[in-house]
């Protein structure tokens, strides 16, 4: 068997159950319901899956369904649309990760419905 | 005699390269290290701290883009077939897999990342990392270790050929750039399903 | 299972189990809150679905059109997002219950210049002009273009067309020309109707690739935007008149100039896209109707004048506008190369390098040349001499699609011409007749019009058809080389059950000897019995298969050195003796019938008499009819003397320690071999080998000597080179094969002498003579 050290030194392994679980919150009902749910998990919860309008450091806009984030607000958004100017036509991108330190704003669709077309702001 | 002899020399001079070995660091095999190597030591993924390492190491060695969430993608499902090799804290070597039931339902291990420092090349760390991961796949059962690699990267064939590794497909234009690939197989049990219900990608 | 689901915390690798139970779970459960801040269907209204399933659901129903967003109003959330998203611990994710990272590994990074295409865009930037636009910025010349202009823009527009067909997404290398959008408005008349003649000629390009069925998305992108290609109607039919009006117009406009030379390089580039036109048009309506014999004519006449105007366009590139130095744009007027950025998938190349003018003509050149050369398949005649075509026409023209696609439109369209209804199976009968001629498919024999005969000839015919092997053989040969081999391994393995139905078919005609010879048919059980030319016509299909599958790998460059052994021992060892086998075998029936016949119609002649008068029987007037195959032969005792000599020469070199083999950490040689062998294993005929066995015959090859060994190596080298040499007309893959023979028989011979026996270095493999056998050189 081939010698796997270099110059002698073990070989360390780590212990194969990390300290902290990789975990993920979800928008699953069993997890909605769950009361134990810290209240910004809470509200990540509640706007999994929903449209989201990104606006980014170079002043573009994206909108797309939220999807993912981590603790550093990278952003996955699904179906995602690219506006360069907002109002013209958009480029549709897919799967798209937001770096956190690239955005500038988040917004989400919420509120009363209009019967005017609503304007984008 | 002699005439013949010399006549022969004359041709096989034509045919003398002076082209260097690919795998010469293999044919070293079983010399002595010179004493100047450094030490390093093998870890397993252990959690998320890690993983700006990870993608600080690859981003700098491969010409591919990744996200963190494909780093996440990869090391979530499966850390401990994540490894990294370290010099004294500085995370200098990576590899990246994962394992799971083929389209056939073979146990299939895929070698997704290997990267080592440019400043630690030639000192078998690559290989240790791939003779690691496979080691872990081995351990939990795998049947066959795939991965695919670039035509022109000679140094990662060569360490793929001497773990008896085969090229068993080329992949005309793989990449972005237009560049070819080889699809790698390494056989670790001996099932064999036929030829047709494994290549299911065309037709 | 139940026991996790109440807490929030689920193992990543059980998510996706962990979903599905939840969403189960929810839907038994009492409708839930309808905190539906969610105007989204609810879990519990649909029940347990699939992921796949209602991400599929969500995706097609028309709330999920992206653009439609705001539905209500944007509210800003900035702060209480981020906030949020620091309440999760480093390495926790919140995820969408139907997303996962799977799908968030394909998301492309914004900012991150590999992947974001649209980074770094200025506001103030004007967008690159469309068409419409150019016209009314006035920046684009509709009118009064002059031959100079007109040159510049026509052998652009010929260098993206080359583009295009060698894999370039059709909006990146022709839409980016202006013209083409709509030429319906370009007033200047020859550049509109060089410009409609493109269209339709790409739109005709696409239906002979997508007919011919040989493309593959690594060789060509059939799509394009289709708002573009659908602009104008295409009216392929009348493109010659234009264009011979046209030129015709030109034509008399320069008897009237004085220094006409620049109209008339405009007129032969108009004539040579008429030609052009004309063939690839031709061979689109082959497909489609029939008149073939007149159309092969009429498109070889197009291919000859088109590529006699080549070398007078040639001449002339230097007389147009020229691309400006350092500018992406393969013409100064005209083209705009950012144009469709906004409309390609997230993933194109950021910029394609369209290839220069001359090295374009030069590709036409070739490609016209190719295409004379796949006019000449109609005169294969038989499966034989068509598969060898097509392997031949393969190997020179690998990397062209149309060249290929154009190919197989030929030969289709041929097929049907001469076959008719059913072609494919009237030329696989006619195939049989021809290799090795039983008696059975012959119309002078009374024995093929026997019904029973009939019903089984027939039967076995639609088989071969049904399982289409044959068929797909040959349209194999069409494909790129890479995807050959991959297809070539399933074709094998079909192969078995026609070899298997080709057995019964033989057995059936012996077994029918014996009834006609009890009957006392004497003449119908001669011609049935001793069958076996169906299952030779089979086997000796199969092995070919087998060999080039084999071989291809050399040329894809998939076999490492150490692995070269067994490669060449097998057809050393089988499939080469094989294939001699079935063409001898051939060869000795199509002897013995035709002495039978002779037989016969002499007898018949005499009336059966056996007169001393008799006279001698005239010598054959032409000795190669008795034996067609005997280049074949030939040559494959050649190759088996070449695979030999390079099996011998491995087992040598390994045994010297000249071979560099894998560490046996986790090598196995036994799984390396079944895995190359691996189409071959299902086979009935030959019988697979099993790794034991080759095995034992290595190690025992492995006994002698490693100066016995180079020696006996160098033997097999010295008979393949008195083989080939003893080759009349050799062609040049003969005299390939003699230099790659000559030169290995002295490499071994110095080896064997001791030569650099303290030195044990790999030695290097030269394929650039031939793909499949390498000069073994020395370092």
């Amino acid at each position: 068997m081939e010698d796997l050290c270099i110059s002698g030194h073990q070989v360390q392994v780590q212990p194969v159950a990390p300290a902290e679980p990789f975990r993920i919150t979800t928008n699953a009902p069993h997890q909605m319901n769950d009361p134990s749910m810290t209240a910004g998990r809470k509200t990540l919860q509640k706007w999994l899956g929903r449209v989201l309008r990104i606006v980014i450091t170079d002043g573009r806009v994206l909108v797309g369904f939220f999807n993912c984030t981590d603790r550093d607000a990278n952003i996955v958004l699904s179906m995602c649309a690219e506006y360069l100017v907002e109002g013209q036509e958009p480029r549709l991108l897919g799967n798209v990760m937001v770096p956190g330190k690239h955005i500038v704003s988040i917004s989400i669709d919420e509120g009363e419905p209009t019967a005017t077309n609503v304007e984008v702001a | 005699m002699n005439f013949c002899f010399t006549f022969l020399k004359s041709i096989l001079s034509i045919y003398l390269d002076k082209t260097k070995m690919i795998n010469d660091q293999i044919a070293a095999e079983g010399k002595e290290d010179p004493p100047s190597l450094p030490v390093i030591t093998y870890t397993r993924f252990a959690d998320e701290t890690e993983l700006k390492a990870l993608q600080g190491l690859i981003d700098s060695t491969l010409s591919e883009a990744y996200t963190l969430y494909t780093y996440r993608y990869f090391v979530y499902q499966w850390p401990d077939l994540c490894f990294f090799a370290r010099h004294e804290g500085r995370y200098v070597g990576v590899v990246v897999c994962e394992l799971e039931p083929n389209r056939v339902g073979l146990f299939e291990g895929y070698i997704a990342m290997l990267a080592v420092d440019r400043e630690y090349r030639k000192q078998h760390i690559g290989r240790t990392l791939v003779i690691k991961a496979i080691e872990a796949m081995v351990a939990k059962d795998v049947d066959l270790v795939v991965l695919e690699a670039e035509y022109t990267n000679k140094v990662a064939l060569a360490l793929y050929e001497s773990l008896g590794f085969i090229r068993e497909k080329r992949l005309f234009k793989h990449y972005g750039n237009g560049s070819d690939a080889f699809r790698l197989t390494l056989g670790i049990k001996n099932i064999m399903l036929p030829f047709s219900m494994e290549c299911c990608e065309d037709d | 299972m139940s026991g996790s689901s109440l807490c929030g915390v689920v193992e990543p690798a059980d998510f996706q189990a962990a979903a599905a139970t939840a969403a189960a779970a929810a839907a038994a459960a009492t409708r839930a809150n309808s905190s539906s801040d969610r105007d989204e269907w609810s879990v519990s209204e649909c029940g347990f679905m699939d992921p796949e399933v209602q991400r599929t659901m969500r995706s097609g129903s028309a709330a999920e059109d992206i653009t439609q967003y705001p539905l209500r109003g944007w509210q800003e959330v900035t702060g209480e997002f981020i906030a949020a998203c620091q309440e999760l611990i480093p390495g926790e994710l919140a995820q969408d219950m139907m997303f996962g990272l799977f799908e968030a590994m394909s998301a492309i990074e914004i900012m991150d210049p590999k992947m974001d295409v649209g980074m770094g865009f200025d506001k103030s930037d004007l967008p690159p002009p469309s068409f419409e636009a150019a016209i009314t910025m006035g920046v684009i010349k509709l009118d009064d273009l002059t031959p100079t202009e007109l040159i510049g823009i026509f052998d652009a527009l010929f260098s993206c067309i080359v583009s295009w067909l060698e894999g370039n997404s059709m909006d990146q290398v022709l839409f980016t020309c202006l013209y083409l959008h709509a030429p319906a408005k370009i007033k200047d008349k020859p550049l509109r109707v060089f410009c409609t003649a493109v269209r339709n000629l790409i739109a005709v390009i696409k239906s002979i690739i997508l007919l011919a069925g040989v493309n593959e998305e690594e060789d060509f992108q059939l799509y394009g935007n289709s708002t573009l290609l659908s602009a104008e109607k295409a009216h392929p039919g009348n493109i010659f008149g234009y264009l011979k009006e046209v030129e015709d117009e030109l034509v008399r406009k320069c008897k009237q100039l004085t220094s006409p030379e620049d109209l008339m390089s405009v007129v032969h580039r108009l004539r040579f896209m008429r030609h052009l036109f004309q063939v690839i048009y031709q061979v689109e309506q082959m497909e489609t109707s029939t008149g073939t014999e007149d159309r092969m004519s009429e498109i070889y006449k197009n291919l000859n004048v088109a590529s006699e105007l080549l070398p007078l366009i040639r001449k002339t590139i230097d007389r147009g506008t020229q691309p400006v130095e350092g500018s992406e744009a393969p013409n100064p007027i005209g083209f705009s190369t950012r144009i469709h950025d906004r409309s390609q998938p997230p993933s194109f190349p950021r910029s394609i390098k369209i290839r220069d003018r001359p090295a374009s003509f030069q590709f036409l050149e070739e490609m016209i040349s190719r295409f004379k050369y796949a006019c000449k398949v109609t005169r294969n005649k038989d499966y034989f001499s068509a598969l060898n075509f097509f392997i031949e026409y393969s190997k020179k023209s690998g990397q062209c699609i149309l060249s290929r696609s154009v190919l197989q439109a030929i030969f289709t369209a041929n097929l049907r011409m001469v076959h008719g209804r059913m072609p494919m199976k009237q030329f696989l009968r006619h195939s049989v007749q021809a290799f090795n001629s039983p008696p059975v498919l012959s119309a002078k024999n009374t024995v093929s019009s026997d019904p029973k005969v009939q019903q089984q000839l027939e039967n076995f015919f639609r088989y071969c058809i049904s399982l289409n092997t044959f068929t797909m053989f040959i349209r194999i040969c069409g494909f790129n080389r890479a995807r050959q081999r991959d297809k070539l391994g399933r074709l094998i393995e079909n192969f078995d059950a026609i070899q298997v139905d080709a057995a019964r078919l033989d057995s059936f005609m012996n077994q029918l000897a014996n009834e006609r010879a009890m009957e006392g048919n004497e003449l119908h059980a001669t011609a049935l019995k001793h069958s076996t030319h169906f299952s030779t016509w089979v086997l000796y299909n199969c092995f070919r298969a087998m060999l080039i599958y084999l071989m291809s790998g050399f040329e894809l460059e998939l076999y490492a050195v150490h692995e070269f052994l067994y490669i060449y021992w097998y057809p050393y060892e089988f499939l080469v003796g094989f294939l001699v086998s079935a063409l001898t075998r051939t060869e000795n029936i199509l002897l013995a019938q035709e002495e039978y016949a002779e037989h016969l119609s002499k007898t018949q002649a005499n009336g059966g008499s056996t007169s001393k008068n008799r006279k001698v029987a005239k010598p054959r007037k032409n000795k190669k009819l008795q034996r067609p195959y005997r280049c074949e032969i030939v040559f494959y005792h050649a190759l088996l003397s070449l695979c030999g000599g390079m099996y011998k020469a491995m087992g040598a070199l390994t045994k010297d320690g000249r071979v560099r083999l894998p560490m046996d950490t986790f090598d196995n040689e036994e799984v390396r071999y079944i895995r190359r062998f691996r189409p071959f294993g299902s086979l009935t005929s030959p019988p697979p080998v099993s790794y034991q066995e080759f095995k034992s015959i290595r190690d025992h090859m492995m006994l002698a000597s490693v100066e016995d060994l180079y020696s006996v190596a160098a033997k097999h080298f010295d008979q393949a080179r008195n083989i080939l040499e003893n080759i009349q007309n050799p062609d040049q893959e003969v005299l390939d094969l003699l230099q790659i023979a000559r030169t290995n028989f002295v490499v071994m011979n110095v080896l064997a002498r001791g030569h650099q026996k303290d030195v044990k270095r790999q030695p290097e493999f030269d394929f650039s003579k031939h793909s499949y056998f390498p000069i073994i050189k020395l370092k």
